[in-house]
């Protein structure tokens, strides 16, 4: 027999081994240095909190009593983790997008973060999960018992929960955000899963190989009702059971807790999915040997639920019954401590912080941190949760009406399927409906399941129980509207599980979602698609960046709440200072917010301080991603607007040049036209005289012909000058360019004017260079150019001893030829416009040249690489200057 | 995982691991409830285990084989900072 003192001291020193490791673990992690705690495996461990006392000793009970049934409360959850790629994997990213901190808040966070939803899911999940925790209890005291004999129960009972609850608040509140890992639970409770698979292996394989003598043996003998059950098998009550773990491999707030709040890693779901249901699989294996086993060896009353323990015991192993001992302390108490961190959070969250922002209001500057009274709140809500345990526990009297709980629980969470199902696949589902169809779930199990389970001591009188309520045969909870012939337990699924589902999809039918559900609805449904940095939000009023980071500190801590303001001021490009108000920045925050109290809460207080009221239906408009769609296309818009505005610009100054190249056009033609007409009006009208023979004498007719062949002369000319200056405009006109000597062509220019300058009397000086001047330029039209200049020179001369000055002079590359006389020169006013065309000087009355000359010689110069301008001495005479192009090396080549 | 290592046939392996993981699930479902496994629940021993109880079993580690080689090639060819190139079957995974 193990002494008492034995046990206590190993239980004792097993407890200081778990507190000295959750201890070590998390200071190390804390350091940065525990990776290995991330790793999959141990997210696989810290899922086996499923297999709690429940598992450890009423598995083989159950199998004891009903045969291989039990295993459907592992393969609910083994086809959840083979499909986890379909749910899991979107709950985890949920999860982790929303930041959600439990159950609770997902559902209030899906459904518009309404908090009286958060209420109601978590004073559900604090009703199942009370008197599970009380079943742990009992458990570990009844195993005690079965070692030890009699013991103060309620004692042992009371050091127990308070030894997990001080163990909870010791590792599971370290931090205020729910999203962190509590790595210190985390370490203990993979070696608590260990252990507990370890000892259930061990007892198994003692059992089968030590006791029965090999596999086969083990089944000799025994009545097929045994491993069966009482006839069919595979029945409802079969699809029920497979049905309700799967659910609570979701739903349970633990299984939540350590699945999806604590996950840190996609990928650890891939590992999970198989290594989990191997898990449950070694769980599994030798339970029902044991259960076989106990039958045989074991007393006509002894209790299955502690096969696991006495048959080693009976067998004289004392060494395995303390290992057995020590595995099912480790289920019981992985499992209080799991579910007091999840309850707590969510009692914590959703009940504790509403209540103190509600007893908070209007006083903005509480003095001390949000963040103390939180851990507090905290820590207190573990406590009550644990010892509500406890006390149910006690009001109980550790009955065997506690071995059912398990189930009963399992069909209390499954109240949530409906709403949390439909709030990640269906966007349709509403607030109202989620409410609905939980409240009448919640009601419709209390009724038919969990007040039946007392036998009629609680609320329900076994009076009611038999005859249903008021007397009513269709009330009565365990055949409601006379629905018989099932199991109580399918009876209660159907029904509650049935209506709520129903109700739910009907009401959110029917009912009208609010903005803030719908928005979060298609975060929800759509979070695969949609990029968490892109969801934004579209409400208006303004957000003082003070006010919220003097929340963000009351929450999170100075220190924390600076550096996520630090950083959030970097994103925005700013270099020191607290980040603008936008809206990313309010939604960011707000996500960090609801990390630590709850997606409803973190939103009533943002909200608050931001001044954001309620939002419209029309600012809402859509989704997220549509509105940065619509964003990206008018940027594109206004992108091709600005370019089409640089475009029409171009294109109205290019209008403009032409508009006034065709005003110049038309002003040269209708001057043209003007020129050709004067000679021809005068060769009109003296040929229509000479075409009247009677009234002409003879002499007269020799001056009228002689006139009219003038003028015929001064047209050709005319014609011939409008021809080369549009050739020269052109740049049609060939003038082959060489080196020629200047001088010989000034020269030729005035042997040319010979006859002009005879009749007019005109005084010719050159004054030419010493060295013979060569330049780059066409003969002939450099000629022309001269000719033009001195016989203009000649014809406006109005001076009585007219004097012309041609003088060529060399300056550096260039070589100038002046032109001036002494008959009057031109004007300084006239100077800009003497290079006209059809521009005539003052002096234009001597003579009828069509004004063209200039401009001709001018093109002609520019043509050859040179300039014709018009100069002033310094006597304010004016005078032509032709600049031509000096060629010396050519020129002495060609010498 | 990275981006240049997906080769083009990629996306089609990765619709085929999709529906392979929905298969399984599906075959899953189906051997380990009524009416498929009561053709199991049969009154013999197979190596002197009762056969039904053998039959879940092997089910059961067939399904943890099938998980582990999916998961390993989920893991293979998931790109897992986008992983929206996959759509996943709206199925909630926890019907029987």
């Amino acid at each position: 027999m193990l002494s008492v003192d034995l046990l206590l001291s190993v239980c004792l020193g097993y407890v200081a081994i778990l507190f000295a490791l959750a201890f070590y673990v998390d200071r190390r992690a804390r350091q940065g240095h525990a990776k290995w705690i991330q790793s999959p495996i141990i997210f696989t461990l810290s899922i086996s909190v499923y297999c709690t006392s429940w598992t450890f000793y009423g598995a083989v009970g159950s199998a004891a009593r009903n045969g291989l049934e039990f295993i459907t409360i592992y393969l609910g959850p083994t086809l959840v983790f083979i499909g986890w790629w379909f749910l899991l994997r979107k709950l985890v990213r949920i999860g982790k997008v929303h930041r959600i901190t439990s159950i609770a808040d997902l559902i209030s966070s899906r459904y518009g973060k309404s908090s009286s939803l958060a209420v109601v899911v978590t004073l559900m999940a604090l009703m199942a999960t009370t008197p599970y925790i009380a079943l742990q209890l009992q458990s570990v005291t009844r195993s005690y018992q079965a070692i030890v004999g009699e013991v103060n129960v309620t004692l042992s009972a009371f050091v127990i929960a308070a030894g997990m609850a001080l163990f909870t608040i010791l590792f599971g509140t370290r931090n205020v955000d729910a999203n962190e890992r509590h790595h210190g639970v985390v370490a203990a409770i993979a070696v608590e899963a260990v252990i507990k698979l370890a000892a259930l292996l061990a007892v198994g394989l003692f059992v089968v190989f030590g006791v029965a003598g090999g596999v086969s043996s083990v089944f000799e003998n025994v009545d097929t009702e045994v491993i069966y059950g009482a006839g069919n098998i595979f029945d409802a009550r079969w699809v029920t059971l497979t049905f309700l773990s799967a659910t609570a491999i979701i739903c349970l707030p633990r299984q939540f807790q350590v699945t999806v709040v604590e996950n840190v890693d996609e990928r650890h779901l891939a590992t999970a999915s198989w290594l989990f249901p191997l898990y449950l699989f070694g769980m599994c294996l030798f339970v029902m040997p044991i259960a076989i086993a106990g039958l045989k060896f074991l007393p006509e009353g002894a209790n299955p639920d502690l096969y696991v323990l006495t048959l080693p015991l009976s067998l004289g192993r004392e060494d395995l019954a303390l290992l057995a001992f020590l595995g099912g302390f480790s289920s019981a108490t992985s499992m209080v401590i799991v579910a007091a961190i999840a309850v707590s959070t969510m009692v914590s969250n959703h009940i504790v912080v509403p209540i103190s922002l509600y007893l908070l209001h209007g006083r903005r500057k509480v003095s001390g941190d949000v963040r103390k009274i939180l851990l507090t709140s905290r820590r207190v809500s573990i406590a009550a949760v644990v010892g509500l345990g406890f006390l149910y526990f006690q009001a109980s009297g550790g009955s065997d009406a506690l071995a059912a709980i398990g189930l009963i629980a399992f069909v209390g969470v499954a109240q949530f399927l409906p709403s949390l199902l439909g709030g990640i696949f269906w966007r349709g589902a509403t607030r109202n409906g989620a409410m609905a169809g939980l409240l009448t779930g919640f009601a419709l199990w209390a009724y038919t399941l969990f007040l039946p389970s007392f036998g009629g001591s609680v609320i329900l009188s076994a009076d009611v129980l038999a005859n249903g309520l008021f007397g009513l045969a269709a009330l009565r909870p365990q055949e409601l509207l006379g629905l018989v012939g099932y199991d109580p337990l399918v009876h209660a699924v159907i029904w509650s599980l049935g209506l709520n589902a129903l109700v739910f999809m009907v009401v959110s039918s029917l009912s009208e979602a609010s903005p803030l559900d719908r928005l979060q609805g298609a975060l929800f449904v759509d979070v695969f698609r949609i990029r968490p940095d892109e969801t934004t939000r579209f409400e208006p009023g303004q957000a003082n960046a003070e006010d919220l980071f003097v929340l963000a500190q009351r929450i999170l801590g100075t220190e924390p709440a600076r550096k996520l303001f630090d950083s959030m001021a970097q994103d925005q490009g700013l270099a020191s200072g607290l980040p603008w108000p936008t809206d990313s920045m309010i939604v960011q925050l707000e996500r960090v917010l609801a990390g630590n109290v709850g997606a409803a809460s973190a939103h009533a207080m943002v909200s608050r301080v931001a001044g954001r009221g309620s939002i419209s239906m029309t600012e809402l408009i859509d989704i997220a991603d549509e509105t940065q769609r619509l964003m990206e296309a008018s940027r594109e818009l206004s992108n091709k607007s600005n370019e089409l505005t640089k475009i029409s610009n171009e294109l109205r100054k290019a209008n403009q040049q032409l508009r006034q190249l065709d005003l110049q056009k038309d002003e040269f033609l209708s001057q043209v036209s003007h020129e050709l007409r004067t000679p021809m009006t005068s060769i009109r009208s003296f040929s229509e005289i000479l075409l009247s023979p009677e009234t002409v004498t003879e002499d007269e007719r020799h001056r009228f012909i002689s006139i009219i062949y003038e003028e015929s002369q001064r047209l050709t000319r005319l014609l011939d000058e409008i021809l080369d200056m549009s050739r020269l405009e052109a740049g049609i006109l060939e003038m082959p360019i060489s080196a020629v000597n200047a001088d010989d062509i000034i020269n030729a220019a005035i042997a040319t004017l010979d006859g002009l300058i005879r009749k007019k009397q005109v005084n010719i000086e050159l004054q030419s260079s010493a060295d013979p001047a060569w330049v780059l330029a066409n003969e002939d039209r450099m000629q022309q150019i001269l000719i033009n200049l001195i016989s203009n020179s000649i014809k406006y001369n109005t001076a009585e001893q007219p004097v012309i000055r041609v003088r060529s002079e060399s300056s550096g590359d260039l070589l100038f030829i002046d032109v001036a006389d002494n008959g009057g020169g031109v004007k300084r006013e006239e100077a800009a416009a003497v290079f006209d065309k059809f521009s005539r000087g003052h002096r234009s009355n001597l003579d009828h040249g069509a004004g063209l000359g200039l401009s001709i010689s001018r093109a002609i110069a520019r043509n050859m690489g040179g300039d014709l301008t018009l100069e002033f001495a310094a006597d304010e005479t004016s005078f032509f200057r032709l600049c031509l192009s000096n060629e010396h090396k050519t020129a002495k080549q060609n010498d | 995982m990275s981006k240049e290592a997906r080769d083009p046939s990629r996306p089609m392996s990765d619709r085929k691991t999709n529906d392979r993981a929905l298969v399984l699930l599906l075959v899953g479902c189906l051997l380990l409830t009524p009416p498929l496994a009561g053709i199991f629940q049969l009154d013999i021993r197979f190596l002197g285990i009762p056969f039904t109880g053998f039959y879940l079993f092997v089910v059961w580690a067939g399904l943890i084989t099938g998980a582990a080689a999916l998961s390993r090639r989920i893991q293979e060819d998931t790109d897992w900072d986008n992983p929206e190139d996959e759509m996943p079957a709206e199925t909630d995974g926890s019907n029987d």
